[in-house]
């Protein structure tokens, strides 16, 4: 016999779609009169809801830019100046803060007692006072009193430091560069198919990892490419009668250097305070990572007659790993957002530019939307692409 | 002549002040022995293999190979500069590598990094020195000979095909012969092994015991073993060295351990054993189970109230009512034997193993005779 059908309150999958269609058209709700109340104001004062006005003329300028940049230059091409000035920010600080990071976590393991000390103080000081604040000692108490043009610092090498930035060589293009560099990328793309070729092959013998090449060979082979491309570029020279690139050296012209490339104290500010805070945290995350990894994994290691080093390389390493991807790629994502703050130090990165632009079209909306959305997906991209570094550690495991 | 492979000197290990963990401890070990470390847990066997490797530093004595002194107080060798292997209870297997990689980091470390030149120039194996290398039949190896090493590890051991698993792909007694191999991969002077079968069931453990000491005695390898499983010690080792608290108690060949313990320690510890306590007059001993004239009476000299070892198969069934009557507290059947554990008449309990025809259950009165080999006692302990 059939039972009867239970009541519609007592139908689980009932209530689970009531419930959810509730929840939708609460939703749906809250955001149309959000959406509508915009609409109506935004119309009230007379403002448009379009990106036309990227196209206009910004009428501004910018301390300081990559791309090519006057106040003849659209809104848009200011806003675009803004993200590659953010982008150099934070590709710069993400890359230096790991490398800082991953020294001061190793070091706070270290079993020299000054060491582990003086990386433990950094960590502790560096990351328990505001980036805010950081941002602005930085800016205000060490890269605006450094000493006046007339009397900057010369470090070797060339490099000049003022309270108007950081002056530096740089290469300097001539009449070879441009034939040197496809001689160079042909090179090094053959290399990499060679290389993967031979690995290739390697494999397919059933070679494994550790019979990897014998010292002897590995540096054979490194003298030898080194010794090569050092006598290619002596024949280069010597046939063309010029060096494959110049370097352009900053001199004092005026009322400012000439030359060479420099940062300004702002960018200066800014990476410097955004990288040390950065590395703080990352640094807690490489000795987090390391601990993780079981204490007998090292003791076996040892008994194997490797080395702490060789140890810390080939079995600690690898496995933590697995534990420090995605806490860092927490931190980069941090330190990307972060570099928002420049708008406290007068780095004209997308926040300050986006503001500018608010404050003279008074397309706020717009202007925010799109500084989100940039955010958004600079986020996603890192995410991304350290989700495919993370998936190679991933595969192995317990 | 046997020689000398690794002898410990006095040795002393404490972790918090006045509790030694290692207590005055001397061993020699010779070479092409497999050496057993048998204690209850907790004793300081893992410590004593822990200050062999170098793990940890001793507080006094010292420790020597090969004539060399490796630890004492404020001079420890490192442990990756000692060629001795290890093999550790839980395996210590590299999960991020395979099977062939987890082996030959045994011997391809070195060439593996090609890193810090100086460090090579500082070791004694590999480029500068590879001619020393080559006569310590390690590194310096070519990529051939190195592959061919391999395949007779692997050959040896019985991992053949298994070179490309991970370690979480294969099976527990599987990962124990990859440990093993491992350990021999560099050619260890001396192998440690620290409770290598308490991992495995009872059926495998009985298995890859056998296979171990074959692998031990085919590449003529030093080891020292660690266990508290009697079984396995008896079974695997040419010596045993009984340890408790931290002190040894007896060292020898396995039936001298059995037959001849040299402490009420391990005589108590060492195969099945009850006691009872007894009274010597003269050249005998007074029991509950009757009088019985002692071997040696050296043994007994100055000794009055003292224990007397009684094994499960020091008892016999007597059914001419001659014996001592006891009674029944528990069965353990035994397959051919049975265990009973009876009750004396004073109350003490002994353990007996008698034919498996007499079908006694607890309460059952049965007549038993004493008849050791040898009266083995000890002075009674104070209660």
């Amino acid at each position: 016999m059939n039972a009867p059908d239970p009541p519609l309150h007592r139908n689980p999958k009932f209530l689970r779609g009531a419930a959810q269609a509730v929840f939708a058209l609460v939703f749906v709700y809250l955001v149309s009169a959000m959406l509508h109340n915009m609409v109506v104001e935004l119309d009230k004062r007379n403002l448009p809801l379009g990106f036309d006005f990227l196209g206009q003329p910004a009428g501004f300028t910018i301390s300081e830019t990559i791309i090519p940049f006057d106040d003849r230059s659209a809104y848009g091409w200011a806003f675009l100046a803004g993200i590659v000035n953010t982008l150099q920010v934070s590709g710069l600080g993400i890359v230096l803060a790991t490398t800082i990071g991953v020294i001061v976590g190793v070091s706070r393991l270290s079993k020299n007692f000054l060491v582990r000390t003086l990386a433990t103080t950094y960590v502790e000081i560096l990351r328990n006072i505001p980036l805010l604040v950081q941002l602005i000692v930085w800016y205000t108490v060490v890269f605006l009193n450094l000493p006046p043009l007339r009397r900057s610092l010369s470090l070797p090498g060339g490099v000049q430091i003022n309270n108007r930035g950081v002056y530096f060589p740089w290469f300097a293009a001539n009449d070879q560069t441009r034939t040197w560099l496809m001689v160079c990328a042909v090179a090094a793309l053959t290399g990499a198919v060679a290389w993967w070729r031979v690995e290739r092959r390697r494999r397919a013998n059933g070679a494994i990892r550790t019979e990897g090449r014998s010292w002897a060979q590995s540096w054979g082979m490194a003298a030898a490419w080194m010794l090569g491309s050092v006598a290619f570029i002596t024949a280069g020279w010597a046939l063309t009668g010029q060096p494959p690139f110049g370097m352009d050296y900053p001199v004092l012209k005026g009322f400012n250097f000439r030359g060479g490339a420099s940062v300004s104290p702002e960018f200066a500010a800014l990476l410097t305070g955004l990288t040390l805070y950065t590395a703080a945290f990352i640094a807690e995350v490489v000795r987090a990572g390391i601990q993780a990894v079981d204490k007998g994994q090292g003791e076996a290691a040892a008994a194997l007659g490797l080395g702490r080093l060789q140890s810390l390389r080939h079995v600690i390493l690898p496995q933590a790993m697995r534990v420090i991807i995605p806490p860092m790629v927490n931190q980069y994502l941090n330190l990307t957002k972060n570099s928002s703050l420049a708008v406290a130090i007068a780095f004209p990165d997308l926040v300050a530019v986006g503001n500018t632009i608010i404050n003279q079209s008074g397309n706020a909306v717009q202007m925010m939307v799109l500084i989100m959305g940039t955010y958004l997906v600079i986020s996603l991209a890192i995410s991304w692409l350290m989700n495919r570094f993370n998936q190679r550690f991933r595969l192995a495991g317990r | 002549m046997m020689d000398t492979i690794l002898e410990i000197r006095t040795l002393c290990k404490r972790f918090e002040p006045g509790q030694w963990v290692i207590d005055n401890l001397s061993l020699t070990v010779s070479r092409g022995s497999l050496v057993c470390v048998l204690g209850p847990s907790g004793c300081g066997k893992t410590t004593l293999l822990r200050l062999i490797c170098g793990f940890e530093t001793p507080d006094r004595g010292e420790v020597v190979k090969e004539g060399e002194v490796i630890s004492r107080p404020g001079y420890v060798v490192p442990p990756e500069c000692r060629r001795i292997g290890m093999v550790f209870q839980d395996y210590a297997l590299f999960p991020h590598l395979t099977v062939a990689e987890n082996v030959g980091f045994g011997f391809g470390a070195s060439k593996l990094t090609g890193l810090l030149p100086w460090r090579r120039l500082l070791s004694n194996r590999g480029w500068p020195f590879s001619r020393a290398a080559a006569r310590h039949g390690e590194s310096g190896l070519k990529p051939d000979d190195l592959r061919e090493r391999l395949a007779q590890l692997f050959e040896l051991t019985g991992l053949a095909g298994l070179e490309r698993r991970y370690p979480h792909e294969i099976s527990g007694g599987q990962q124990q012969r990859v440990a093993l191999a491992r350990a021999l991969a560099h050619r260890p002077h001396l192998v440690l092994l620290d409770e290598p079968f308490s991992n495995l069931d009872a059926n495998l453990r009985r298995r890859i015991r056998d296979e171990v000491r074959i692998v031990l005695d085919r590449s003529r390898t030093t080891s020292i073993l660690v266990t508290h499983d009697q079984e396995e010690a008896m079974n695997i080792a040419d010596r045993i060295a009984v340890m408790n608290e931290g002190r040894l108690e007896q060292v020898g060949p396995p039936e001298e351990i059995l037959h001849r313990p040299a402490s009420r320690f391990v005589a108590g510890f060492v195969g099945q054993s009850s006691f009872i306590p007894g009274h010597i007059s003269g050249e005998s001993v007074d029991t509950e189970l009757g009088r019985h004239p002692l071997q040696k009476p050296a043994i007994g000299a100055g000794w009055t109230a003292v224990e007397v070892l009684v094994r499960p198969n020091y008892l016999q069934h007597c059914d001419n009512g001659h014996g001592t009557i006891t009674h029944v507290a528990d069965v353990a059947y035994q397959g051919t034997q049975t265990l009973y554990t009876l009750v004396l008449p004073s109350g003490t309990r002994i353990q007996a193993a008698l034919p498996g025809y007499l079908t006694l259950s607890p309460g059952d009165s049965v007549s038993v005779r004493f008849r050791p080999p040898e009266i083995i006692c000890y002075p009674a302990q104070k209660k």
